[in-house]
C-alpha cells in the first residue's frame, strides 16, 4: 500500500489548476536524500556485495543458498550471512544511509509540506473544482465501526510517524516530496537503483493474460496508484478497491476524481470480509501488499479473494521476491527491512511461498517470475478454475 | 556521571555514540546542501532577472538545463561527503575523478 507518489504526469491537464511546489528549503532538503540514497545503493551496495562474495564464509553461504540440497535452513543461512555482512564497514555504512534516508523522509518531509499547508489546500481545492470525473461516477464508503486488526493498528509502516493515518498531509508529502525527490531514484527496500516505480506498476498490470476485463478488484489499494495504472491498461474495466486506512482511501478518491477515472473505494478488512458478492470480479490485482500482512492473514485474504472472483478470473500479484529467488547477499538486504524500516511481516512472508498459498486457496495455473532487476517486481499470477470441486460435485 | 578519561580528555559520548555523531554529520550535510542549492538558485535568478526577492527564491523550482546542472552538482556533493570513508582506500585516479563527478580521461592520462 502507498499514497500516490507522482502527480506531475501527462494525464493532468495542462493549465487546469495552479501549480504547487515545496519551498526551496523543502525541495533541496529532500533532493539531497535522494542523492544520498543513490550513492548508498548505487556505489556502496555493489562494493558490499563484492566484499561478501570475496569472503570465504560468504561464498560458502551463497553456494548453499543456491543449492537444491542446502546444509542450512533459509533462516539459518540468512542469520549467518548477516553476520558476515555486519563484519564489513562498507555494508554498515550503506545500511546506515538507508536507515537515515528512511527516517529523514519524514523528519524533513513533514516540515517541508507543513510550511506549505495553506498553499497546498488552495491547490487541492482548485484541482477538485477542475476534475473531470462526475461525482456519481465513483464512490467512497468508510466504515467507522470497522474492527482494525490487532496486527495493523500499532505499526508505523516504513518509519511513518503515526502509521498510514498519522498525519493529514501524508498524501501531499508523498505526491510532492518523497515521491518525486527520493522514491523516484529507486534503491530502497526491494526497489532497484534507478527503477521507475510508476513504470513497474504498468508493467505489472500487463501481466494480466486477457485483453479485456469488465470488473477488477484491488485489496489494499491505498491511494489508487495501482488502480490508476489499471485504468490506463484496461480503460473499460470497472474498478473497485479496499483498504484499512481511511486517509489513504480519502486521498485515493480525490486522486481518482482528479485524474478523471471512476473508482469504487471501500474501507474493509479484506482478509476477513471484503463485503463484495460471491463470484463478482473478473480480475484481482495486488501490489506491494502481501509483505505487509502476517502469513495467516494472507491465507485468509486469498480465500476471500477466491470467493469474490468469477470462475476463470485472473489474479496478478506484485510483491518483493521470496528469499529463495534472490542471491544470498540480496536476501540479507531484504531481511534488513523487517527490523529497520518497520516492516514486521517482510521476512515472515518472504520465507513463505505465495504460490503455495494460492494453491491452498484453490487457484490453478499458479506461476511466479521476475520482471525487473534484483528479481523485482516479482510477479505471481493464477486463475480461479472454471469449475470448483464443490460445484463439480453438485 | 562517571566520565571515562582518554588520552585527549574526558570521553563524554562513548564509542557507542558514533552513529549519533554520523547522524549529526548527515544533518549538517543536508543543511549545507540546502544553502548550496539556494546559492545556485539565487545566482541563476540574478543572472536572468537582474534582481531577486526572498519570496522568489523560496518559490523557485528549477527545470530543464538548470535542474540537470543542480542534480549533477548535488550528486557530486553527496558522493564526496557520504563517500568520504571510502576515499581513504578507493584512491585510484579514476576513482577520485568519478567521485568528483568528472569524466575519466584515457588510460594513458590516468597511468592505468
Amino acid at each position: 500500500m502507498t499514497f500516490l507518489t507522482r502527480l506531475d504526469d501527462g494525464s493532468l491537464k495542462e493549465g487546469a489548476a495552479p501549480t504547487f511546489a515545496l519551498s526551496q528549503r523543502g525541495r533541496a532538503g529532500l533532493e539531497i536524500l535522494g542523492a544520498i540514497q543513490t550513492f548508498s545503493s548505487g556505489t556502496l551496495r555493489p562494493m558490499a556485495a563484492a566484499n561478501f562474495e570475496e569472503n570465504p564464509q560468504g561464498r560458502m553461504l551463497g553456494e548453499d543458498h543456491a543449492s537444491a540440497t542446502p546444509a542450512f535452513s533459509e533462516r539459518e543461512r540468512i542469520a549467518k550471512a548477516r553476520t558476515v555482512c555486519e563484519g564489513d564497514a562498507i555494508y554498515r555504512l550503506e545500511r546506515f544511509f538507508q536507515r537515515y534516508v528512511a527516517e529523514e523522509n519524514f523528519n524533513r518531509g513533514i516540515p517541508a509540506i507543513e510550511e506549505r499547508r495553506a498553499e497546498f489546500l488552495a491547490y487541492d481545492a482548485a484541482m477538485a473544482q477542475g476534475s473531470d470525473a462526475a461525482p456519481e461516477a465513483g464512490s467512497l464508503t468508510l466504515a467507522e465501526d470497522l474492527a482494525i486488526p490487532a496486527w495493523f493498528a500499532p505499526i508505523e509502516w516504513h518509519l511513518e510517524p503515526g502509521g498510514w493515518d498519522g498525519y493529514d498531509l501524508y498524501g501531499a508529502l508523498f505526491a510532492f516530496g518523497v515521491g518525486p525527490y527520493v522514491f523516484s531514484k529507486g534503491g530502497y527496500a526491494a526497489v532497484g537503483i534507478g527503477d521507475d516505480i510508476v513504470g513497474q506498476r504498468l508493467k505489472t498490470i500487463r501481466q494480466f493474460p486477457k485483453d479485456s476485463y469488465a470488473r477488477i478488484y484491488e485489496p489494499g489499494c491505498g491511494g489508487v496508484s495501482t488502480l490508476k495504472a489499471v485504468h490506463s491498461v484496461f480503460p473499460e474495466a470497472e474498478l473497485h478497491g479496499a483498504d484499512l486506512s481511511p486517509l489513504l482511501l480519502k486521498n485515493g478518491a480525490r486522486m481518482a476524481a482528479r485524474f478523471g477515472f471512476p473508482v469504487h473505494l471501500k474501507q474493509a478488512d479484506c482478509a476477513t470480509d471484503t463485503g463484495e458478492a460471491d463470484a463478482s470480479f473478473d480480475g484481482v490485482i495486488t501490489y506491494a501488499l502481501h509483505h505487509e500482512l502476517p502469513p495467516k492473514a494472507n491465507r485468509a485474504l486469498f480465500a476471500e479473494l477466491f470467493r469474490i472472483m468469477k470462475p476463470g478470473a485472473d489474479i496478478v500479484i506484485s510483491d518483493p521476491p521470496p528469499f529463495r529467488a534472490v542471491s544470498m547477499f540480496h536476501a540479507v538486504i531484504l531481511d534488513w527491512d523487517t527490523l529497520h524500516r518497520e516492516e514486521p511481516f517482510f521476512s515472515p512472508v518472504l520465507h513463505e511461498s505465495l504460490d503455495a498459498m494460492l494453491e491452498e486457496a484453490g487457484f490453478e495455473a499458479v506461476e511466479s517470475y521476475a520482471i525487473g532487476q534484483d528479481q523485482y517486481p516479482w510477479i505471481t499470477r493464477a486463475r480461479k478454475p472454471e469449475s470448483t470441486a464443490v460445484e463439480a460435485q453438485a | 556521571m562517571n566520565t571515562p578519561k582518554t588520552d585527549t580528555g574526558p570521553d563524554y559520548l562513548g564509542p557507542e555514540s558514533v552513529t549519533d555523531v554520523a547522524r549529526m554529520v548527515m544533518a549538517l550535510m543536508s543543511e549545507v546542501w540546502i544553502q548550496r542549492d539556494r546559492q545556485i538558485v539565487t545566482e541563476y535568478l540574478l543572472e536572468t532577472q537582474g534582481a531577486v526577492t526572498r519570496q522568489e527564491i523560496d518559490d523557485f523550482v528549477p527545470t530543464g538545463d538548470l535542474a540537470e546542472r543542480i542534480a549533477a552538482e548535488r550528486q557530486r556533493f553527496a558522493n564526496l561527503v557520504a563517500g568520504a570513508p571510502i576515499a581513504a582506500t578507493q584512491r585510484s585516479v579514476s576513482q577520485i575523478l568519478e567521485r568528483a563527478g568528472m569524466d575519466v580521461p584515457t588510460a594513458r592520462a590516468t597511468g592505468t
